[in-house]
Protein backbone atom coordinates (compact mmCIF):
# COMPACT_ATOMS: atom_id res chain seq x y z
CA UNK A 1 0.00 0.00 0.00
CA UNK A 2 2.92 2.35 0.93
CA UNK A 3 4.15 1.62 -2.84
CA UNK A 4 0.74 1.87 -4.74
CA UNK A 5 -0.64 5.41 -2.89
CA UNK A 6 2.32 8.10 -4.80
CA UNK A 7 1.25 6.40 -7.99
CA UNK A 8 -2.51 6.31 -7.32
CA UNK A 9 -1.73 10.39 -6.52
CA UNK A 10 0.25 10.48 -9.93
CA UNK A 11 -2.66 8.85 -11.83
CA UNK A 12 -5.04 11.72 -10.58
CA UNK A 13 -3.07 14.38 -10.99
CA UNK A 14 -1.54 13.01 -15.06
CA UNK A 15 -5.73 13.06 -15.32
CA UNK A 16 -6.46 15.78 -14.66
CA UNK A 17 -3.88 17.52 -16.15
CA UNK A 18 -4.90 15.85 -19.82
CA UNK A 19 -7.96 16.76 -19.13
CA UNK A 20 -6.57 20.48 -18.29
CA UNK A 21 -4.49 20.90 -21.55
CA UNK A 22 -5.00 20.67 -24.81
CA UNK A 23 -8.64 22.26 -24.20
CA UNK A 24 -9.93 24.54 -27.15
CA UNK A 25 -10.99 28.19 -26.50
CA UNK A 26 -14.89 28.87 -25.59
CA UNK A 27 -16.53 31.43 -27.38
CA UNK A 28 -19.72 32.96 -26.40
CA UNK A 29 -21.62 30.40 -28.69
CA UNK A 30 -20.89 27.05 -26.10
CA UNK A 31 -20.90 29.27 -22.45
CA UNK A 32 -23.41 27.49 -20.49
CA UNK A 33 -26.78 29.66 -20.07
CA UNK A 34 -26.11 32.70 -17.67
CA UNK A 35 -28.29 32.90 -14.26
CA UNK A 36 -28.11 36.39 -15.11
CA UNK A 37 -29.16 36.91 -18.75
CA UNK A 38 -32.84 37.99 -19.70
CA UNK A 39 -34.56 38.38 -22.63
CA UNK A 40 -37.67 39.00 -23.84
CA UNK A 41 -40.25 40.50 -26.73
CA UNK A 42 -41.02 44.44 -26.12
CA UNK A 43 -42.28 47.38 -28.16
CA UNK A 44 -42.42 45.17 -31.14
CA UNK A 45 -38.93 44.31 -30.71
CA UNK A 46 -36.75 42.10 -28.03
CA UNK A 47 -35.15 42.87 -25.60
CA UNK A 48 -31.92 41.35 -23.77
CA UNK A 49 -30.61 42.36 -20.22
CA UNK A 50 -27.37 40.81 -18.74
CA UNK A 51 -25.95 41.26 -15.30
CA UNK A 52 -22.88 40.21 -14.11
CA UNK A 53 -22.78 37.91 -10.28
CA UNK A 54 -26.28 37.47 -10.09
CA UNK A 55 -26.19 34.80 -7.37
CA UNK A 56 -29.52 33.29 -6.83
CA UNK A 57 -32.93 32.41 -8.29
CA UNK A 58 -34.70 33.95 -6.31
CA UNK A 59 -32.76 37.52 -7.39
CA UNK A 60 -33.43 36.26 -11.17
CA UNK A 61 -37.12 35.78 -11.01
CA UNK A 62 -37.30 39.38 -8.67
CA UNK A 63 -35.03 41.12 -11.76
CA UNK A 64 -37.35 39.47 -14.38
CA UNK A 65 -40.16 41.21 -13.21
CA UNK A 66 -38.97 44.09 -12.66
CA UNK A 67 -37.40 44.32 -15.89
CA UNK A 68 -40.65 44.00 -18.04
CA UNK A 69 -42.55 45.54 -15.63
CA UNK A 70 -40.72 49.01 -16.85
CA UNK A 71 -40.86 48.16 -20.25
CA UNK A 72 -44.03 47.49 -19.87
CA UNK A 73 -44.42 50.78 -18.28
CA UNK A 74 -42.62 52.72 -21.17
CA UNK A 75 -44.83 51.01 -23.68
CA UNK A 76 -48.26 51.83 -22.06
CA UNK A 77 -46.91 55.79 -22.48
CA UNK A 78 -45.22 55.95 -25.60
CA UNK A 79 -46.58 52.70 -28.11
CA UNK A 80 -48.06 54.32 -31.49
CA UNK A 81 -49.29 51.26 -31.79
CA UNK A 82 -51.79 51.05 -28.59
CA UNK A 83 -54.71 53.04 -28.93
CA UNK A 84 -54.94 53.60 -25.35
CA UNK A 85 -50.90 54.51 -24.39
CA UNK A 86 -50.73 58.12 -23.33
CA UNK A 87 -49.00 59.01 -26.64
CA UNK A 88 -52.07 57.44 -28.88
CA UNK A 89 -54.45 59.68 -26.49
CA UNK A 90 -52.75 62.93 -26.69
CA UNK A 91 -52.35 62.26 -30.78
CA UNK A 92 -56.01 61.68 -31.19
CA UNK A 93 -57.33 64.50 -28.95
CA UNK A 94 -58.62 67.75 -30.96
CA UNK A 95 -57.78 70.30 -28.24
CA UNK A 96 -55.24 72.52 -28.64
CA UNK A 97 -54.97 72.88 -24.72
CA UNK A 98 -52.84 71.28 -22.73
CA UNK A 99 -52.58 67.68 -22.28
CA UNK A 100 -51.18 66.42 -18.74
CA UNK A 101 -48.85 63.68 -19.47
CA UNK A 102 -46.39 61.58 -17.54
CA UNK A 103 -42.97 63.50 -16.50
CA UNK A 104 -41.50 60.47 -18.73
CA UNK A 105 -43.31 61.20 -21.81
CA UNK A 106 -42.70 65.25 -20.92
CA UNK A 107 -38.57 64.37 -20.40
CA UNK A 108 -38.59 62.44 -23.89
CA UNK A 109 -40.34 65.11 -26.12
CA UNK A 110 -38.14 67.35 -24.09
CA UNK A 111 -35.06 65.79 -25.89
CA UNK A 112 -36.86 65.12 -29.04
CA UNK A 113 -37.20 68.96 -29.48
CA UNK A 114 -33.53 69.70 -28.38
CA UNK A 115 -32.37 67.01 -30.51
CA UNK A 116 -34.39 68.45 -33.49
CA UNK A 117 -33.12 71.97 -32.47
CA UNK A 118 -29.20 70.48 -32.64
CA UNK A 119 -29.65 68.66 -35.97
CA UNK A 120 -31.40 71.74 -37.78
CA UNK A 121 -34.45 69.80 -37.94
CA UNK A 122 -33.05 66.10 -39.03
CA UNK A 123 -35.07 64.78 -35.86
CA UNK A 124 -38.95 65.46 -36.07
CA UNK A 125 -40.96 63.20 -34.01
CA UNK A 126 -44.08 64.83 -35.94
CA UNK A 127 -43.40 63.36 -38.90
CA UNK A 128 -45.57 60.32 -38.26
CA UNK A 129 -47.94 61.08 -41.01
CA UNK A 130 -45.42 61.77 -44.13
CA UNK A 131 -44.05 57.79 -42.54
CA UNK A 132 -47.83 56.22 -42.89
CA UNK A 133 -47.71 57.68 -46.46
CA UNK A 134 -44.35 56.03 -47.49
CA UNK A 135 -45.88 52.71 -46.18
CA UNK A 136 -43.99 53.16 -42.70
CA UNK A 137 -45.63 53.10 -39.14
CA UNK A 138 -48.91 52.64 -37.46
CA UNK A 139 -51.20 53.54 -39.79
CA UNK A 140 -49.34 52.73 -42.93
CA UNK A 141 -51.19 52.16 -46.38
CA UNK A 142 -49.81 49.15 -48.50
CA UNK A 143 -46.44 48.78 -49.68
CA UNK A 144 -45.54 49.80 -53.36
CA UNK A 145 -47.94 52.74 -53.34
CA UNK A 146 -45.54 55.51 -53.72
CA UNK A 147 -47.09 59.07 -52.40
CA UNK A 148 -48.01 61.73 -55.18
CA UNK A 149 -46.49 65.10 -54.56
CA UNK A 150 -49.42 66.50 -53.61
CA UNK A 151 -50.12 64.16 -51.12
CA UNK A 152 -46.65 64.65 -49.81
CA UNK A 153 -47.18 69.07 -49.37
CA UNK A 154 -50.68 67.94 -47.78
CA UNK A 155 -48.94 65.51 -45.15
CA UNK A 156 -46.03 68.54 -44.45
CA UNK A 157 -48.82 70.83 -43.75
CA UNK A 158 -48.92 68.76 -40.35
CA UNK A 159 -45.45 68.28 -39.27
CA UNK A 160 -42.92 70.46 -37.49
CA UNK A 161 -41.97 69.90 -33.82
CA UNK A 162 -41.29 73.29 -33.83
CA UNK A 163 -44.40 74.12 -32.94
CA UNK A 164 -45.19 71.36 -30.40
CA UNK A 165 -45.01 72.64 -27.00
CA UNK A 166 -43.99 70.28 -24.05
CA UNK A 167 -44.26 71.89 -19.83
CA UNK A 168 -42.66 69.97 -17.56
CA UNK A 169 -44.24 71.29 -14.16
CA UNK A 170 -47.22 69.72 -14.48
CA UNK A 171 -46.34 67.84 -17.38
CA UNK A 172 -48.16 68.36 -20.40
CA UNK A 173 -47.72 68.78 -24.61
CA UNK A 174 -49.34 71.08 -26.27
CA UNK A 175 -49.86 70.77 -30.42
CA UNK A 176 -50.39 73.18 -32.66
CA UNK A 177 -53.37 71.46 -34.84
CA UNK A 178 -55.52 68.23 -34.16
CA UNK A 179 -53.50 66.86 -37.15
CA UNK A 180 -50.36 66.63 -35.20
CA UNK A 181 -49.16 63.43 -34.37
CA UNK A 182 -46.18 62.72 -32.25
CA UNK A 183 -44.15 59.44 -32.81
CA UNK A 184 -41.08 58.88 -30.53
CA UNK A 185 -39.94 55.69 -32.05
CA UNK A 186 -36.60 57.09 -31.96
CA UNK A 187 -35.98 57.11 -28.94
CA UNK A 188 -38.56 55.29 -26.62
CA UNK A 189 -36.45 52.40 -27.42
CA UNK A 190 -33.08 54.55 -25.48
CA UNK A 191 -35.38 55.62 -23.01
CA UNK A 192 -36.83 52.49 -22.20
CA UNK A 193 -33.04 50.89 -22.10
CA UNK A 194 -32.25 53.92 -19.23
CA UNK A 195 -35.52 53.11 -17.19
CA UNK A 196 -34.59 49.80 -17.10
CA UNK A 197 -30.80 50.78 -15.89
CA UNK A 198 -32.23 53.73 -13.56
CA UNK A 199 -34.47 50.21 -11.95
CA UNK A 200 -31.10 48.12 -11.81
CA UNK A 201 -29.67 51.14 -10.00
CA UNK A 202 -31.69 51.37 -7.45
CA UNK A 203 -31.71 47.61 -6.62
CA UNK A 204 -27.80 48.29 -6.51
CA UNK A 205 -26.83 46.35 -9.55
CA UNK A 206 -23.57 48.00 -10.70
CA UNK A 207 -22.41 45.85 -13.99
CA UNK A 208 -24.91 45.12 -16.48
CA UNK A 209 -25.74 45.46 -20.01
CA UNK A 210 -29.24 46.17 -21.44
CA UNK A 211 -30.49 46.24 -24.63
CA UNK A 212 -33.44 46.91 -26.28
CA UNK A 213 -33.93 46.69 -30.40
CA UNK A 214 -30.56 46.84 -30.62
CA UNK A 215 -30.05 50.24 -28.25
CA UNK A 216 -27.53 49.32 -25.64
CA UNK A 217 -26.14 50.60 -22.55
CA UNK A 218 -23.68 49.05 -20.27
CA UNK A 219 -21.87 49.44 -16.50
CA UNK A 220 -18.99 47.89 -15.07
CA UNK A 221 -17.41 44.63 -16.37
CA UNK A 222 -18.90 41.30 -17.67
CA UNK A 223 -18.78 38.24 -16.13
CA UNK A 224 -15.59 37.62 -17.64
CA UNK A 225 -14.23 40.39 -15.94
CA UNK A 226 -13.67 42.70 -19.30
CA UNK A 227 -15.22 45.46 -20.51
CA UNK A 228 -18.64 44.56 -21.83
CA UNK A 229 -17.78 43.81 -25.82
CA UNK A 230 -20.59 45.41 -28.15
CA UNK A 231 -20.59 44.27 -32.01
CA UNK A 232 -21.60 46.87 -34.61
CA UNK A 233 -23.53 44.94 -36.99
CA UNK A 234 -22.25 45.05 -40.94
CA UNK A 235 -25.07 46.82 -42.22
CA UNK A 236 -25.81 44.32 -45.08
CA UNK A 237 -29.27 42.77 -46.64
CA UNK A 238 -27.27 39.65 -47.14
CA UNK A 239 -27.16 37.81 -43.58
CA UNK A 240 -25.44 39.28 -40.39
CA UNK A 241 -22.27 40.28 -39.63
CA UNK A 242 -20.18 41.89 -37.68
CA UNK A 243 -18.11 44.77 -38.52
CA UNK A 244 -16.50 46.13 -35.37
CA UNK A 245 -16.24 45.56 -31.78
CA UNK A 246 -16.35 48.19 -29.29
CA UNK A 247 -15.56 47.70 -25.79
CA UNK A 248 -18.09 49.79 -24.37
CA UNK A 249 -16.98 51.37 -20.62
CA UNK A 250 -20.63 52.76 -19.06
CA UNK A 251 -21.48 54.58 -21.98
CA UNK A 252 -25.26 53.65 -24.34
CA UNK A 253 -24.57 52.71 -28.11
CA UNK A 254 -27.32 53.40 -30.75
CA UNK A 255 -27.61 52.76 -34.37
CA UNK A 256 -29.27 54.31 -37.00
CA UNK A 257 -29.23 52.79 -40.27
CA UNK A 258 -31.22 51.88 -43.81
CA UNK A 259 -30.38 47.84 -44.03
CA UNK A 260 -33.17 46.11 -42.51
CA UNK A 261 -36.41 48.00 -43.00
CA UNK A 262 -36.91 49.23 -46.60
CA UNK A 263 -38.83 48.02 -49.44
CA UNK A 264 -37.73 48.24 -53.24
CA UNK A 265 -39.97 49.42 -56.45
CA UNK A 266 -38.95 49.85 -59.58
CA UNK A 267 -35.35 49.10 -58.13
CA UNK A 268 -35.50 51.63 -55.92
CA UNK A 269 -34.57 51.17 -52.44
CA UNK A 270 -37.06 53.38 -49.90
CA UNK A 271 -35.86 52.96 -46.18
CA UNK A 272 -37.74 53.47 -43.23
CA UNK A 273 -36.19 56.70 -41.86
CA UNK A 274 -37.58 59.99 -43.66
CA UNK A 275 -35.91 62.90 -43.82
CA UNK A 276 -38.75 65.31 -42.36
CA UNK A 277 -37.24 68.81 -44.22
CA UNK A 278 -37.63 66.60 -47.26
CA UNK A 279 -40.49 64.52 -46.57
CA UNK A 280 -39.21 61.44 -48.16
CA UNK A 281 -37.09 58.59 -47.27
CA UNK A 282 -33.34 59.49 -46.95
CA UNK A 283 -31.64 58.72 -49.70
CA UNK A 284 -27.64 58.26 -49.59
CA UNK A 285 -24.92 56.40 -49.11
CA UNK A 286 -24.75 56.53 -45.40
CA UNK A 287 -25.60 52.50 -44.45
CA UNK A 288 -25.28 53.16 -40.91
CA UNK A 289 -24.41 55.24 -38.23
CA UNK A 290 -23.53 54.38 -34.52
CA UNK A 291 -23.11 56.73 -31.67
CA UNK A 292 -21.78 56.49 -27.69
CA UNK A 293 -23.76 59.13 -25.11
CA UNK A 294 -24.04 58.95 -21.53
CA UNK A 295 -27.55 58.21 -21.68
CA UNK A 296 -29.32 55.71 -24.23
CA UNK A 297 -32.02 58.06 -25.06
CA UNK A 298 -29.91 60.54 -26.50
CA UNK A 299 -27.33 58.18 -28.33
CA UNK A 300 -31.28 57.13 -29.74
CA UNK A 301 -32.22 60.69 -31.23
CA UNK A 302 -28.82 61.32 -32.36
CA UNK A 303 -28.36 58.15 -34.19
CA UNK A 304 -31.27 58.78 -36.38
CA UNK A 305 -30.86 62.61 -36.87
CA UNK A 306 -26.93 61.94 -37.88
CA UNK A 307 -28.81 59.64 -40.51
CA UNK A 308 -31.00 61.28 -41.57
CA UNK A 309 -28.38 64.27 -42.22
CA UNK A 310 -26.14 62.05 -44.06
CA UNK A 311 -22.33 61.30 -44.37
CA UNK A 312 -21.49 65.01 -45.13
CA UNK A 313 -23.77 66.73 -42.65
CA UNK A 314 -23.97 63.86 -40.21
CA UNK A 315 -19.79 64.17 -40.11
CA UNK A 316 -19.43 67.64 -39.62
CA UNK A 317 -22.31 67.83 -37.00
CA UNK A 318 -20.99 64.83 -34.97
CA UNK A 319 -17.53 66.62 -35.16
CA UNK A 320 -18.29 70.24 -33.87
CA UNK A 321 -20.51 68.33 -30.99
CA UNK A 322 -17.78 66.11 -30.15
CA UNK A 323 -20.26 63.43 -30.63
CA UNK A 324 -18.12 59.80 -30.58
CA UNK A 325 -19.95 58.60 -33.97
CA UNK A 326 -19.06 55.45 -36.57
CA UNK A 327 -20.17 56.16 -40.18
CA UNK A 328 -20.45 53.10 -41.79
CA UNK A 329 -20.87 54.23 -45.80
CA UNK A 330 -21.52 52.24 -49.21
CA UNK A 331 -18.44 52.24 -51.49
CA UNK A 332 -18.11 50.39 -54.49
CA UNK A 333 -16.00 47.74 -52.86
CA UNK A 334 -18.05 47.62 -49.53
CA UNK A 335 -18.11 50.02 -46.99
CA UNK A 336 -15.55 53.07 -45.70
CA UNK A 337 -15.65 53.59 -42.29
CA UNK A 338 -15.24 56.84 -40.75
CA UNK A 339 -14.73 57.12 -36.68
CA UNK A 340 -15.24 60.24 -35.14
CA UNK A 341 -14.63 61.99 -32.31
CA UNK A 342 -12.75 59.51 -30.37
CA UNK A 343 -15.23 57.00 -30.76
CA UNK A 344 -13.32 53.42 -30.14
CA UNK A 345 -13.08 51.14 -32.54
CA UNK A 346 -10.90 47.68 -32.32
CA UNK A 347 -8.68 46.55 -34.68
CA UNK A 348 -9.90 45.12 -37.95
CA UNK B 1 3.85 -7.89 -8.67
CA UNK B 2 1.30 -5.30 -7.03
CA UNK B 3 3.80 -3.03 -8.25
CA UNK B 4 3.81 -3.95 -11.90
CA UNK B 5 0.22 -4.18 -11.73
CA UNK B 6 -0.27 -0.75 -10.55
CA UNK B 7 2.17 0.14 -13.31
CA UNK B 8 0.23 -1.12 -15.81
CA UNK B 9 -3.21 0.22 -15.03
CA UNK B 10 -1.67 3.40 -14.58
CA UNK B 11 -0.05 3.21 -17.82
CA UNK B 12 -3.08 2.21 -19.34
CA UNK B 13 -5.21 4.72 -17.93
CA UNK B 14 -3.29 7.40 -19.12
CA UNK B 15 -3.54 5.56 -22.49
CA UNK B 16 -7.29 5.73 -22.50
CA UNK B 17 -7.43 9.03 -21.63
CA UNK B 18 -5.02 10.36 -24.07
CA UNK B 19 -6.75 8.67 -26.56
CA UNK B 20 -10.52 9.67 -25.69
CA UNK B 21 -8.69 13.23 -25.56
CA UNK B 22 -7.02 13.41 -28.88
CA UNK B 23 -10.44 12.43 -30.63
CA UNK B 24 -11.94 14.72 -28.76
CA UNK B 25 -9.49 17.26 -30.92
CA UNK B 26 -9.89 15.44 -34.20
CA UNK B 27 -13.19 15.94 -34.22
CA UNK B 28 -12.87 19.61 -34.05
CA UNK B 29 -14.31 21.40 -31.13
CA UNK B 30 -12.84 24.57 -32.43
CA UNK B 31 -15.16 26.73 -33.99
CA UNK B 32 -13.56 25.67 -37.12
CA UNK B 33 -15.96 22.86 -37.70
CA UNK B 34 -18.86 24.68 -35.79
CA UNK B 35 -21.94 26.51 -37.79
CA UNK B 36 -20.83 29.51 -38.95
CA UNK B 37 -22.36 32.40 -36.50
CA UNK B 38 -22.06 36.00 -36.75
CA UNK B 39 -19.83 35.76 -34.17
CA UNK B 40 -18.16 32.67 -35.44
CA UNK B 41 -17.17 34.60 -38.62
CA UNK B 42 -15.96 37.46 -36.77
CA UNK B 43 -13.43 35.64 -34.50
CA UNK B 44 -12.23 34.03 -36.98
CA UNK B 45 -11.40 36.73 -39.04
CA UNK B 46 -9.55 37.28 -36.23
CA UNK B 47 -7.85 34.12 -35.59
CA UNK B 48 -4.56 33.19 -34.13
CA UNK B 49 -2.10 30.71 -35.49
CA UNK B 50 -2.48 27.94 -33.22
CA UNK B 51 -2.58 24.41 -33.40
CA UNK B 52 -5.74 24.58 -35.68
CA UNK B 53 -5.25 27.32 -38.44
CA UNK B 54 -8.74 28.35 -37.93
CA UNK B 55 -8.67 28.87 -34.19
CA UNK B 56 -10.28 31.74 -32.70
CA UNK B 57 -9.01 34.03 -30.34
CA UNK B 58 -11.64 34.53 -27.39
CA UNK B 59 -13.26 38.09 -28.99
CA UNK B 60 -16.75 37.20 -27.68
CA UNK B 61 -19.05 39.91 -27.33
CA UNK B 62 -21.79 40.50 -25.34
CA UNK B 63 -24.59 41.79 -27.83
CA UNK B 64 -24.27 43.27 -31.08
CA UNK B 65 -25.73 46.84 -31.34
CA UNK B 66 -28.01 47.13 -34.52
CA UNK B 67 -30.41 49.21 -36.82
Amino acid sequence: MRIIGPFLVLAIAGTGLLFGLNRTPVDSKTRPADAGAFSGATMGTTYSVKVAGLSTAANRDRLAAEIQGQLDRINRLMSTYDPDSELSRFNASDSGQWFPVSPETARVVAEAIRVGDLSGGALDVTVGPIVDLWSFGPEARPQGVLPTGEEITAAMSTVGYTRLEVRHDPPALRKPSPACRVDLSSLAKGFAVDQVVERLEELGIDRYMVEVGGEIRTAGLNSSGNPWQIAVELPTTEGRGIQRVVPLDGRAMATSGDYRNYFEQDGVRFCHIIDPRAGRPVSHRLASVSVLADNCMRADALATALFVLGPEEGLQLAAEHSIPALFLVRTDRGFAEYPISHFPVSPP
Amino acid sequence: MTFLATIAVFAGTLAVIWVCNHRRGGRHECSCSRSRSVLADYERRHSSSASCPNRPTLISTDMIARN
